[in-house]
C-alpha cells in the first residue's frame, strides 16, 4: 500500500478548511518536513510576495519520525521571511510535532488572513477557529495557561506567538512548550500578520511503522552508540550552554560584538557555573532519552525566584559575551523576557550589540538612542528588550532586525549590522570556526549555523578528513582548506535530518544517524527501500530547491558573503589558538560551488543539475533567471 | 517473595514521555499516548512533570469497584491482569484508583492497568532519569532517607483522597 501524507489546508480569509493527500512520490522524493515545506514554499508562493501580505503562506510540517519512539523529534515551519525575504524556515523541538503527528496530519498549511484575530485548534480531523481578542497582547507564557484553561485540556500542544509578533517585530518566533522556539527567520511574525494567536494541537490516533521490530532494533542501536558517546554525560549535565567555555577557550566565542573571541568573565557565564549553581533537574523533548534541557531557578539576588527552561548557548552566549555582560543573572532575565515577548533572542541581542559598538565609535551615541549604550549596562539590555518588543522609542527602529536598523541609521552603520542577507549571525566567530562561517554564507536562511553543522570541522581528525575531503587540514577550525567540500557534506545531510524533523544535536553532532541509518529508520517506518546515496540525493534536491527560491528573489554569489570585518581585521591575540586568523571567503566558496555543481560566477545551479535532482520543473517557471546548460 | 512496583520519583522526571511511547510500543506495535498504561502529567508553567502509574495497592480499590471481579491479581509478581472476557467495560476502576493511574483502551473500553510487563518493565529500562525504578517500596523509601530527601511531595505518585464509600 503507497504511503501518502495528510496535508490540512486552512483558509483563514473564508474560514474554511479542507484535506489533501500527499502522493507517495513526492514523500520519497522530499521525505518530509523541511523537504515538503520547501517544494511547497518554491511551488505556491510566488516570488515577491508580500510576506506579511495574505498572500504568504505559513506551513506546518513534520517528519516520518515524529510521534514515535525516535529520541528527540521536532516540527518545522516555513514561509517567505519577513526578515530577509528568502527562504523563511525554523524547526523547534518540545511535544508539538508529536501531537501534530498524532491528530494525523503531516502538513498544515494555512493561507490568506483571518479577519478577526483568531486561535486554531486542531482536534484530529476538527477544526475550529476560536476567537482570540481575549488573547490579544497575552506573552507566550500566558497564552499557553489561557488556551489550555478555556480548553479544559492540560496535554493540548500550543505554538503561540507573543506580543513581539503582535506588534509587528520582524524576527518574532514561534512558541511552543513555552521556551522551544521555532525563533529565526520570523515565522511568529507571519502567523501574527494572520491574525492567527496559536495553533492549539491535539492528537488520538496511534502512529504505525511499517515494520516494528527493525524500528525498534535501529532506536535502540542509536541509543546505546550515543549513551557511548564521549559528550552524553556533559550534553546531560549541561545542555548547550557547554559551548560557552570550549568555544572559548578555541578563542571562537563572540564577544563584545565581534570584537575578539575571548570572553574573559566566562566562567562567570558558563554551562558549568548554571549547573553548579541554578539547575534543579533535567528537562526534555518528546521522547529523547539523551535530555539536554534543563530546568533552572535563580536562588539569590535582586532576580531571586525566577524560573523557567533553559537556557541554550546562543541566547546564553549572546546576552554575556556579544553585549559584554557577565551578570549571568541579567541574561537569564533577558532572555526569559524574549521567550515571554516571543522572539528571538539571538536578534534582539544582536541589535543591542549593535547599537552598543556604534556608540562605543561614536557612529551612533546613548544621546541619540536615549539610553545608556556603554557595554553591558544591565539596565539598557532589559530596557531595549522592552522597548522592541513594543516598538517603543528607539525599539522601533530595532524590531525590524539588525540590518534594516542600520540601514536606517545611515550607510557608516551598516558594516556594524553582523548579519548574513538580512539574518543575524550566531555565536560562533566565522574567522575561528570556517566551515562555520562558510556555512552561514550559503545558508538559503542567512548567517545560521543550523543549514550545515559541520562540527567535523572540530574533531581534529587528520586521518578521517583525508579520507572524506580529501585533506587532513579540514579536522582544525582555523583552516580554510576542504571546507567547501565539507559544508556540501553537511549541508545534504542536515537537510535529510531536518526533513525526518529530528534533533542534530543527536543525529548530526553525535553522529547518531548518517545517511546509512536515516535510510533505514526511514523504510522501517513505511516500507520503502530507498538507499542511503537517494536520502543524499534527497538532501542535495532540498538544498537546489532552497537556491532556487532564492535565486527567483534575485540571490547570487553577490550575496554570499560576510560582514567586510571578517575579511579584513584580524582576531586579537587573546584569542589563542584562534589569532591572527581572518575569514577567506573567495577561495572557500569557490571550493563550495565547485562541489555543488554550481557555477563560478554567479552561485548557481545549471541545467544538467536540476536535470539529474529531478528538478526540471523549476527551469519553466517564468521567474527562474537563465542559467547555464553545464556539463551533464 | 519481595514484592516489586514501579516507583515514582517525579522530582527527577524530565518529562520526556519516552515511557508512554514504550509502554505502548511493547504492547500494541503502537505509539500512542493512549494506549499507554503510563502517563506523565504536566503542570507546564511550574515545570512539573509527574509519571502516573499503577503502585500495586495492597487492597486495590480497582479490584474491590469491579462488579464483575474482572481484576485478578498475579500471584507471582502481584500485578493486575483484566480478564477481558469478564470485563463489562463500566470504568469504575479507573474512577475508583487513587493514584489515577488506569487508562483505557480507546476502541473496547476496557481498562488499561500497568502488568509490569510480567516482571521486567519496558519503561523503566527507557527511563532516561531513573524517575521510575521496578524495586520495592522498601528500597525507594531508604534510597530517599539516603538521599535526605522528603519523599511527599515526590514520591511515588500523588493520590488523593479516597472517596467516601469507595470501598462499598
Amino acid at each position: 500500500m503507497p504511503v501518502t501524507g495528510r496535508l490540512l489546508r486552512i483558509d483563514l480569509s473564508h474560514a474554511a478548511h479542507r484535506s489533501e493527500t500527499i502522493p507517495e512520490h513526492l514523500m520519497q522524493t522530499y521525505l518530509g518536513s523541511r523537504g515538503l515545506n520547501m517544494y511547497r514554499l518554491y511551488h505556491e508562493i510566488p516570488a515577491q510576495t508580500d510576506p506579511l501580505g495574505p498572500d504568504n503562506k505559513l506551513i506546518f510540517g513534520t517528519g516520518r519520525l515524529d510521534g514515535t519512539l525516535y529520541p528527540g523529534t521536532r516540527f518545522n515551519v516555513s514561509a517567505r521571511s519577513p526578515q530577509t525575504g528568502l527562504v523563511g524556515d525554523s524547526n523547534a523541538g518540545g511535544f508539538w510535532g508529536a501531537e501534530m503527528r498524532f491528530a494525523g496530519w503531516d502538513q498544515i498549511v494555512l493561507e490568506g488572513r483571518s479577519p478577526e484575530p483568531v486561535f486554531i485548534y486542531i482536534e484530529d480531523d476538527q477544526v475550529q477557529l476560536r476567537p482570540a481578542k481575549h488573547l490579544q497582547g497575552q506573552d507566550v507564557w500566558n497564552t499557553h495557561r489561557l488556551i489550555r484553561e478555556e480548553l479544559a485540556d492540560p496535554d493540548v500542544q500550543i505554538a503561540c506567538v507573543g506580543p513581539a509578533a503582535e506588534n509587528g517585530v520582524r524576527f518574532a518566533g514561534i512558541f511552543t512548550n513555552l521556551v522551544r522556539t521555532a525563533a529565526r527567520t520570523g515565522m511568529g511574525t507571519v502567523l501574527a500578520s494572520k491574525n492567527v494567536k496559536a495553533v492549539a494541537i491535539r492528537g488520538h490516533q496511534p502512529v504505525r511503522v511499517s515494520d516494528p521490530k527493525a524500528f525498534l532494533t535501529l532506536i535502540q542501536k542509536i541509543e546505546k552508540h550515543l549513551q557511548q558517546h564521549p559528550e552524553f554525560a556533559s550534553r546531560k549535565l549541561l545542555g548547550t550552554p557547554r559551548l560557552l567555555t570550549s568555544l572559548n577557550a578555541l578563542g571562537a566565542l563572540v564577544t563584545r560584538h565581534f570584537q575578539t573571541g575571548h570572553f574573559p568573565a566566562a566562567d562567570k557565564v558558563s554551562g558549568e557555573r548554571l549547573a553548579a549553581e541554578y539547575n534543579i533537574k533535567n528537562k526534555s523533548c518528546f521522547a529523547c532519552t539523551a535530555p539536554c534541557s534543563r530546568w533552572f531557578m535563580i536562588h539569590d539576588g535582586p532576580h531571586k525566584g525566577l524560573y523557567g527552561e533553559g537556557p541554550e548557548f546562543e541566547p546564553l552566549g549572546a546576552f554575556t559575551a556579544r553585549v559584554d555582560n557577565d551578570d549571568l543573572d541579567v541574561a537569564m532575565v533577558a532572555i526569559d523576557r524574549c521567550n515571554r515577548y516571543g522572539m528571538d533572542a539571538l536578534a534582539a541581542a544582536e541589535a543591542i550589540a549593535m547599537l552598543m559598538e556604534l556608540n562605543q565609535r561614536g557612529l551612533f551615541t546613548s544621546e541619540d538612542a536615549g539610553v545608556d549604550l556603554s557595554w553591558g549596562n544591565p539596565d539598557t539590555i532589559l530596557t531595549l528588550l522592552d522597548l522592541m518588543a513594543y516598538r517603543q522609542g528607539i525599539g522601533d527602529l530595532l524590531a525590524d532586525g539588525a540590518a534594516k536598523a542600520a540601514a536606517r541609521i545611515g550607510p557608516h552603520a551598516e558594516p556594524y549590522a553582523m548579519h548574513v542577507k538580512g539574518l543575524e549571525i550566531i555565536q560562533g566567530e566565522p574567522r575561528g570556526l570556517k566551515g562555520y562561517g562558510l556555512g552561514h554564507c550559503v545558508a538559503s536562511r542567512g548567517g545560521d549555523h543550523l543549514r550545515a553543522e559541520p562540527f567535523f570541522e572540530l574533531s581534529g581528525d587528520e586521518a578521517e578528513g583525508q579520507r572524506r575531503f580529501g585533506t587532513p587540514k579540514v579536522a582544525h577550525p582555523g583552516n580554510y582548506e576542504g571546507k567547501g567540500k565539507l559544508v556540501k557534506y553537511f549541508e545534504d545531510w542536515c537537510a535529510v535530518i531536518d526533513s525526518l524533523n529530528i534533533c542534530k544535536n543527536t543525529a548530526v553532532c553525535m553522529e547518531g544517524v548518517p545517511f546509512e541509518t536515516a535510510a533505514a529508520l526511514l523504510n522501517a517506518t513505511t516500507g520503502w527501500t530507498l538507499t542511503a546515496s537517494d536520502l543524499q540525493i534527497a538532501g542535495e534536491r532540498i538544498i537546489n530547491v532552497e537556491r532556487a527560491f532564492c535565486m527567483r528573489e534575485g540571490i547570487s554569489r553577490k550575496d554570499d558573503r560576510l560582514p567586510s570585518r571578517f575579511l579584513n581585521e584580524p582576531l586579537p591575540k587573546e584569542c589563542g589558538p584562534s589569532a591572527g586568523l581572518v575569514f577567506e571567503q573567495d577561495i572557500m566558496l569557490d571550493e563550495y560551488y565547485q562541489t555543488r555543481g554550481w557555477t563560478r560566477e554567479q552561485g548557481w545551479p545549471t541545467r544538467s543539475l536540476l536535470r539529474r535532482l529531478d528538478l526540471m520543473e523549476i527551469e519553466s517557471d517564468p521567474d527562474f533567471p537563465n542559467i547555464e546548460e553545464g556539463l551533464s | 517473595m519481595l514484592i516489586k512496583q514501579i516507583t515514582v520519583d517525579s522530582s527527577i522526571c524530565c518529562g520526556c514521555r519516552a515511557c508512554e511511547m514504550t509502554c505502548s510500543f511493547a504492547h500494541f506495535e503502537v505509539f500512542s499516548t493512549e494506549w499507554a498504561r503510563i502517563r506523565i502529567a504536566k503542570d507546564e508553567l511550574r515545570g512539573l512533570d509527574v509519571p502516573m502509574v499503577c503502585q500495586q495497592c495492597a487492597h486495590p480499590a480497582c479490584q474491590r469497584a469491579c462488579p464483575e471481579n474482572a481484576i485478578i491479581r498475579n500471584p507471582q509478581t502481584g500485578h493486575l491482569d483484566v480478564d477481558s472476557d469478564l470485563c463489562i467495560g463500566c470504568k469504575r476502576c479507573g474512577v475508583r484508583c487513587p493514584h489515577l493511574a488506569i487508562t483505557y483502551v480507546p476502541d473496547s473500553g476496557h481498562p488499561l492497568i500497568c502488568n509490569l510487563c510480567h516482571g521486567a518493565p519496558e519503561c523503566v529500562l527507557r527511563c532516561p532519569t531513573g524517575a521510575i525504578r521496578y524495586e520495592s517500596i522498601n528500597q525507594f523509601l531508604a534510597r530517599l532517607r539516603f538521599l535526605g530527601l522528603d519523599p511527599t511531595p515526590s514520591g511515588t505518585t500523588p493520590s488523593r483522597t479516597q472517596p467516601e464509600g469507595a470501598d462499598t
